[in-house]
């Protein structure tokens, strides 16, 4: 079973750590959330993973060996960022053509087939490329590719709401038929919310969460009513944060979900992915 | 390995597109004057130089255009930077390797052309002028193959240093690229002639020394091209250490 694994990664920019310790492993055939605000670390981390940045200590391990420089570790990945790596006068379909050259597992009939359901002009050059499509020639380059570990950063960048479902379900529909790692780097939590597995969220260069996404969700909950009776029921319990509206309180609590003695007129409920990585990493 | 694909990206667009436009270009040039001596009844008379018509700009060019962007392209490949720096290294032996080949040709081509004109070729001109001497004792065999050796070291070390000058652009940060930027034109044009002025001796034995080193005052072109290949050796493991851990910048 082929895994990625992260062994005491840190890297600084000057006087800033943006990644500090990190030990992590993305194991295969799983699609993961990486999630963190902006300047938390993941697109650092994504780019040493593929070698565009380089660690101040640590390794980046496939399948049990460190990759330093090495082709066919490099080949089981894919990496598209929000930055455009390609020549600016490249053509598309010239694009498709040397993902050839370079991944033998590359699929072109499949790309040119995303590329038409997407409306993407192959006789186009790169550079002229809008943004959304310019994220759309990136996405379906990696979907194409076969690689066993994607790794897409803020892969919807840009993309119309119809154009962003059309990617999830091209995506869920390709890991279908064979399943593949996908780390995917986003701030739209509601929309991947549904699409990951496994929930990574990075704060500050550090890992806050690492685990399955239901036992994410379990691990806390709200609760609301009136701002005393909320306020007394969380006193002694782990309280990540409130919001308040008149004389209405909302508390979301870590821990188990009480399901006996809960007080008259409050209402207890599930948090999504959302409101839980906005409590976890509004510190 | 994607060494194969590596090096193809590297010439591939050189080799079949910008080589034959620069090439088709003074072709072109050399058929317009030729055209013109022989059709229109002006008088038409004078002499070209090899050194005017051949590849250092080309290769120049080359070197400042394309390290940057195959860098970016080869590692959004997920090309480790060892292929990438073994492939660059016998990308540039291939380009060269075309280049000096299409030099003679154009020379030979040029001096064909000309030959009923009043107007002159001088092929190979600045390699002619410097060791004259030696190679017009040398049989027409080992005089080719001297010209070829001169021609293809001096453009292997010439695209070696730019595609290493080039590689160092893309590590140096806005500070360091200014600094070199205005330094050294600075010191090629304000410095060395004023140490020139202030210790003239010392810098006239430094500039003989070099001369004799390198094989171009005394006329021995043997010395020249190896001084040229340690020159590339020197380049292409400098070009080495700063590629193995180069990151993308944004």
């Amino acid at each position: 079973m082929s895994s990625l694994e992260l062994i005491g990664i840190s890297k600084s920019f000057g006087n800033v750590k943006a990644l500090d310790d990190i030990n992590l492993t993305f194991e295969e055939g799983k699609i993961y959330g990486l999630l963190g605000r902006n300047g938390a670390g993941k697109t650092t981390m994504l780019k040493i993973i593929y070698e565009m940045l380089f660690p101040n200590s640590g390794a980046v391990h496939m399948d049990g060996h460190a990759i330093g420089g090495n082709d066919t570790a490099l080949g089981k990945m894919f990496f598209i960022g929000e930055k455009n790596y390609f020549p600016e006068e490249m053509k598309v379909e010239k694009a498709f053509r040397l993902m050839n050259d370079f991944r033998k597992d590359f699929d072109p009939a499949y790309a040119n087939r995303l590329a038409d359901a997407f409306g993407l002009n192959i006789k186009k050059k790169i550079k002229s490329l809008s943004t959304g499509y310019a994220s759309i020639f990136k996405n379906i380059l990696a979907l194409a590719s076969n690689a066993p570990f994607i790794l897409l950063d803020e892969p919807v960048l840009g993309l119309d709401a119809n154009h962003r479902d059309m990617f999830y379900k091209f995506m869920i529909e390709k890991y279908s038929e064979s399943p593949f790692t996908a780390i995917i780097s986003t701030h739209l939590i509601e929309e991947v919310a549904d699409v990951v597995e496994h929930v990574v969220i990075i704060r500050n260069g550090c890992i806050i969460r690492d685990e399955p996404r239901e036992s994410l969700l379990d691990s806390g909950y709200s609760v609301s009513g009136k701002a005393d009776t909320v306020r007394a029921f969380v006193s002694g319990r782990e309280v990540l944060g409130t919001d308040a509206l008149g004389g209405f309180e909302t508390a979301y609590v870590l821990g188990e979900c009480p399901k006996n003695d809960l007080p008259e007129g409050l209402e207890i409920s599930r948090m999504d992915l959302q409101r839980l990585f906005i409590q976890l990493t509004n510190s | 390995m994607k060494l194969v694909p590596t090096i193809r990206y590297n010439v591939q667009d050189i080799i079949t597109k910008t080589i034959p436009v620069y090439y088709g270009v003074f072709t072109l040039i050399f058929l317009t004057l030729f055209s013109m001596s022989k059709l229109t009844s002006l008088y038409m008379a004078g002499s070209f130089s090899g050194a005017s018509f051949n590849s250092t700009v080309l290769i120049v060019v080359i070197g400042f255009v394309y390290t940057r962007s195959s860098f970016r392209y080869l590692t959004q490949m997920g090309v480790s930077k060892r292929t990438q720096i073994t492939g660059k290294v016998i990308s540039i032996l291939l380009i060269s390797a075309v280049a000096v080949v299409m030099d003679r040709l154009l020379e030979l081509f040029a001096e064909f052309l000309f030959k009923s004109t009043e107007m002159t070729y001088e092929g190979s001109g600045i390699a002619f002028s410097l060791f004259d001497a030696y190679l017009s004792k040398l049989g027409p065999v080992a005089r080719e193959m001297t010209l070829i050796g001169l021609g293809y070291t001096s453009r292997v070390m010439l695209l070696s240093a730019t595609v290493f000058i080039a590689m160092l652009y893309v590590r140096m940060n806005t500070a360091a690229k200014v600094i070199v930027s205005v330094g050294i034109p600075v010191l090629a044009f304000v410095g060395m002639p004023a140490l020139a002025m202030l210790i003239p001796e010392q810098m006239a034995k430094l500039i003989h020394t070099i001369a004799e080193i390198t094989g171009l005052s005394n006329g021995l072109p043997i010395r020249s091209i190896l001084w040229m290949t340690g020159g590339t050796v020197i380049f292409m493991m400098l070009y080495s250490l700063i590629t193995r851990r180069a990151p993308i910048k944004d």
